[in-house]
């Protein structure tokens, strides 16, 4: 069934225990597919993250959309859970991986931000998702946070999870977060885009649950739609080719993310003060994450770097006169 | 103390190392394999990531950067997983103590380095010596490697094309000394047309996407100290594609095989919207000689072979040889 407000938490929760009754009558899920392109990609990863980290019996990757409908892997099917992301719902290589889901016997679950949406002709569920990424209200359905739940759900069937209620009650907090967090933000957006309105480029650095925010700030905001030179540098490969370009005219956004990745991303940002110094840290313990508890603030560190990652995207929007809508190519030409 | 003679692995040895797991893991005892090493070397282990994660019919594999492994390990890393890591010289410490770690949780760990004798070799269960420079192709990680990853889809998965696989090594060295040689001459053109670029994006995708990540990333950025990104050339569309435009440079790893039509997408449009593309082709360099069932998995060898001569022939023509750091050894980090 199409709704047509956002999924609730509640149905997401039903649909997860109708898939597991479902395929825990031949053999259980043992791999879920995160599917999408760009953005819509990326916004799946929390999942993958959070299944990597937490789960013993269920395997995760990421794959962008062509890539899995030109060469799925071999074992995607019956035992398989795929998730495809499209935020306007019509992305044609996300609609095509959803039918090769579909025609490989893999349950599918679509999700957009259209009820309508064409990705939804292949979904054995589909969910309705916020895709406003600065509204606080709906943010704990927007996608990255509805999958972060689908995962969270999973762990609880398939883990026996320990933290399932922390986790819970982590998703009821995350509009309280949210509107603090755009809050606390507010007066640093504007400067951070007058800083950088005439860079070149602008590198992001991310690890752990925070990879995600990093990668899109790089594609999707200053490639995408500020025309901007840039590049994600996962913060552990930094010191294995990247940091060479550093010098003190290179502009770095770093992502700090709560939990056991913190390491890394701190022992980046130390280096990149000592040789850029043009460093602007994102960093989810100083925007709150740590109230949903000790033993979930990881996987939510990402969905809220994301946020500040894409409100400092609107201050270089703003400095720069360049409207986020602006394209040369994308809905322009054809391609 | 008499000197170690270095000798590199043989195929025969490799294949030694998988009986050896197979009597070990058991029927369907081998769930996961993981892939963790860094920079250059991640690139190193990524061809055999590739193999596994296409291919297996249950084997399951992923492919992280060897300080996330450490800190961010994988529940699925116990005594069923085995993990492949590599470090050119054994000496990375990132490296050397995700192998640690992988051993701790009762993992079984192979270890591969261009010397016998190291810490990685200390810290795994096998370890594969591997050549580097001055040797025939067939010796190097990514020849050994992709052997690994065939002899455990063989062993443990009864693979189909086992035989094809195997007998695409009798040609692989004459295959990669011919895109060495026909590599050298527009290698140069590229040099000299583009020594003065300050910034070079790489496009790959499928089984040379991680070959098209090491030439950002090493052997533009470290080596060269160019500004650089990897696109993925199935994400192209979906942001990137924006930065494209007269004078915006982009070098374009095409492969022969299943993800062809999304580098020929990505290379169509980026030579209509700029005028500084550069076409590095797996199938002008013979990838198609090897079988069609398992072609696709030989284009990352080519494609290093032909990526790397172009950016060290680069080096040359800005006289800034691929050795110079800033600070790679040479501060505190």
């Amino acid at each position: 069934m199409t709704r047509s407000q956002h999924i609730t938490h509640a149905e997401v929760t039903a649909d997860i225990e109708a898939i597991y009754n479902k395929i825990e009558k031949i053999g259980g899920i043992k791999d879920v597919f995160c599917v999408g392109c760009g953005g819509s990609l990326a916004n799946l990863y929390p999942l993958e993250y959070l299944l990597r980290s937490e789960s013993k019996s269920i395997h995760a990757e990421s794959i962008t959309g062509n890539e899995f409908v030109y060469d799925a892997p071999e074992r995607m099917g019956k035992n398989s859970l795929v998730v495809l992301l499209s935020a306007t719902g019509g992305t044609p290589e996300t609609c095509a991986a959803a039918k090769t889901a579909k025609s490989a016997g893999a349950t599918v679950i679509t999700i957009s931000g259209k009820a309508d949406a064409p990705l939804h002709e292949n979904g054995d569920y589909k969910w309705n998702c916020s895709v406003d990424i600065l509204d606080s209200e709906t943010y704990d359905r927007y996608n990255s946070c509805l999958v972060l739940q689908l995962g969270f759900e999973l762990l609880r069937l398939y883990d026996d999870y320990s933290y399932y209620d922390e986790a819970m009650n982590a998703i009821d907090l995350i509009p309280q977060m949210h509107k603090k967090l755009v809050r606390q933000i507010s007066q640093r957006t504007i400067p951070f885009g007058e800083a950088h309105k005439a860079d070149k480029v602008i590198y992001t650095v991310a690890s752990g649950p925070s990879l995600f925010a990093g990668y899109m700030q790089s594609i999707c905001l200053f490639m995408e739609m500020e025309w901007v030179n840039s590049f994600c540098i996962h913060a552990g490969e930094m010191f294995h080719g990247p940091f060479e370009v550093a010098d003190n005219n290179t502009p770095f956004v770093v992502f700090l993310s709560n939990g056991r990745t913190r390491i890394m991303d701190e022992r980046a940002l130390k280096f990149l003060e000592r040789y850029s110094g043009r460093v602007t840290v994102i960093d989810s313990n100083e925007l709150g994450v740590s109230i949903v508890g000790p033993n979930v603030e990881e996987y939510f560190s990402g969905v809220l770097n994301w946020v500040a990652a894409y409100a400092y995207g609107k201050g270089l929007a703003v400095a720069k006169d360049h409207p986020f809508g602006e394209r040369r190519y994308m809905g322009q030409i054809e391609y | 103390m008499s000197k170690t003679v270095k000798t590199n692995t043989t195929y025969k040895e490799v294949t030694d190392i998988v009986n050896e797991l197979h009597k070990h893991y058991g029927a369907g005892g081998l769930k996961q394999v993981y892939f963790t090493a860094c920079g250059g070397s991640l690139g190193g282990v990524a061809p055999m990531h590739c193999i596994i994660e296409s291919e297996a019919k249950s084997i399951q594999a992923s492919i992280i950067t060897a300080n996330e492994f450490v800190h961010a390990t994988p529940k699925q890393v116990d005594s069923n997983a085995l993990v492949v890591t590599m470090s050119s010289k054994g000496g990375t410490p990132e490296t050397i103590a995700a192998a640690k770690r992988a051993k701790e949780l009762g993992a079984t760990v192979i270890t591969l380095s261009t010397n016998p004798h190291n810490s990685m070799e200390a810290a795994g269960d096998y370890h594969i010596t591997y050549g580097f420079k001055d040797c025939p192709y067939s010796q190097t990680s990514n020849a050994l490697i992709v052997w690994l990853g065939f002899e455990i889809l063989k062993q443990f998965e009864n693979y189909e094309h086992a035989d094809k696989a195997e007998s695409a090594f009798d040609i692989l060295d004459d295959i990669c000394d011919k895109a060495f040689a026909d590599s050298a001459e527009p290698a140069r053109d590229f040099a000299e047309h583009y020594k003065d670029e300050e910034q070079l994006y790489v496009v790959g995708s499928g089984n040379s996407s991680f070959v098209a990540y090491t030439t950002c990333i090493c052997h533009l950025m470290e080596m060269e100290w160019i500004h650089s990104g990897y696109i993925n050339a199935g994400e192209l569309f979906h942001g990137p594609f924006e930065v494209a435009q007269p004078n915006v440079p982009f070098i374009v790893l095409m492969n022969g095989g299943p993800t062809r039509k999304m580098d020929e997408r990505a290379v169509k449009f980026l030579k209509k919207y700029s005028n500084k593309v550069i076409v590095l082709d797996a199938c002008e360099y013979g990838v198609e000689r090897f079988d069609p069932a398992i072609s696709e998995f030989f284009n990352s060898m080519i494609l290093s072979v032909v990526a790397r001569q172009y950016t060290e022939t680069l080096g040359v023509a800005k006289k800034h040889p691929f050795g110079y750091r800033r600070y790679m050894f040479k501060v505190a980090y």
